[in-house]
C-alpha cells in the first residue's frame, strides 16, 4: 500500500471551460471531489519520506521501524548509542515502559539516536501513540 | 416521536459527542507525535473535539433538525475518518498530515464505537424530527 520514496506528481492540467448538461456537471463535481485530495496533497509540498539511509557501524545497535513493528539488529552494550530509523509515514516513539529510562520521538522517515542504559538487563519499550507496538531492548 | 423518546435520543447523541470530544482531547498529545506534519494531528484532534462539543451544546439547546444534522455530520465524518485511516495509508492532504494507524487499542476502539452509534442515532433523530415536522397538521 505504502511505497516509501515514491513521489507524487504535483502538476495539474487545465481544461477549456464549456457549458455541460447538469448530469455531466454533477459527474465532474464528483470526479473533482475524488481527485481533490490527491491534487491538494501534490500541492502541499510534502513528500513521502525517503527511505532513510542510516549509516551505522557493523554490529552497532539499530532499531528499524517498519509497518508499525520494531526490529532490533546488532548487539547493545551498556551506554552504547542506539540508532532508530523510522520507515513509516507516521511518527513513532521508542519509550521505555519504566518511566525515564529512555524516550525518543522519531518522525516519519527520520533517524535519531539515543543512549542505551548503563546497566545490563532487559528493558521493555513501546511506542506512545501506538501502544500495541512493543518490544524489549536487551542490554549487555 | 414522543417528546420523551426525542429527549432520550438527544441525550444519547449529546453523550456520544461529549465522549468523542474527551477521547480526542486525551489522544491529542500522542497524535501530535504520530502525525507531526501539516497543522499536526494533535491540533486536528483538538479542533475536532471543540467542534463536537459545540455540536453537543447546539443539540442540547435546540433539538432541531438543523442541530441533529450538524451532530450527524460531525459524527459521520469523524467515524469515517477513523475507519479510513485504520485501513488506508493516505498521504498528506493539504494541511492534513498522514495519520494511518492500523492498530486498535481500547480508547480508539471505544471512540469508534461511540461515534458509529452516535452517528446512527443522530441520523435517526434527524429522520424523526423531519417526520415530526411533516406530521404537524396545517391550517
Amino acid at each position: 500500500m505504502r511505497q516509501p520514496g515514491t513521489r507524487r506528481p504535483g502538476t495539474t492540467q487545465s481544461t477549456p471551460h464549456r457549458t455541460r448538461p447538469p448530469l455531466h456537471r454533477a459527474a465532474a463535481a464528483v470526479l473533482a471531489l475524488g481527485i481533490l485530495p490527491a491534487v491538494l496533497s501534490g500541492c502541499s509540498g510534502e513528500e513521502e519520506p525517503e527511505s532513510p539511509a542510516a549509516t551505522v557501524e557493523d554490529g552497532a545497535a539499530l532499531i528499524t521501524i517498519t509497518d508499525f513493528e520494531f526490529t532490533l539488529t546488532g548487539a547493545v552494550e551498556p551506554g552504547a548509542t542506539i540508532t532508530v530509523t523510522n520507515e513509516d509515514n507516521v511518527g513513532h516513539t521508542v519509550t521505555s515502559d519504566e518511566d525515564g529510562i529512555f524516550d525518543v520521538a522519531v518522525g516519519p522517515g527520520e533517524t535519531v539516536t539515543f543512549t542505551a542504559p548503563d546497566e545490563a538487563g532487559d528493558y521493555p519499550y513501546h511506542c506512545t501513540p501506538h501502544p500495541n507496538m512493543v518490544s524489549v531492548l536487551t542490554v549487555g | 416521536m414522543s417528546p420523551v423518546a426525542e429527549r432520550v435520543v438527544r441525550g444519547l447523541v449529546v453523550l456520544a459527542l461529549v465522549v468523542d470530544a474527551v477521547i480526542h482531547l486525551r489522544l491529542a498529545p500522542q497524535m501530535q507525535l504520530a502525525a507531526p506534519g501539516g497543522i499536526g494531528g494533535g491540533w486536528l484532534f483538538r479542533i475536532q473535539a471543540v467542534v463536537a462539543l459545540l455540536a453537543a451544546v447546539f443539540l442540547l439547546w435546540k433539538g432541531s433538525r438543523l442541530a441533529y444534522l450538524v451532530a450527524a455530520v460531525v459524527l459521520v465524518s469523524v467515524f469515517g475518518a477513523v475507519m479510513t485511516y485504520a485501513f488506508v495509508d493516505l498521504p498528506a492532504i493539504g494541511p492534513i498530515p498522514p495519520m494511518y494507524d492500523p492498530q486498535w487499542y481500547p480508547e480508539k476502539t471505544l471512540s469508534a464505537v461511540v461515534e458509529g452509534l452516535g452517528a446512527v442515532l443522530a441520523l435517526a433523530g434527524l429522520w424523526l424530527t423531519s417526520r415530526q415536522v411533516r406530521d404537524v397538521p396545517r391550517g
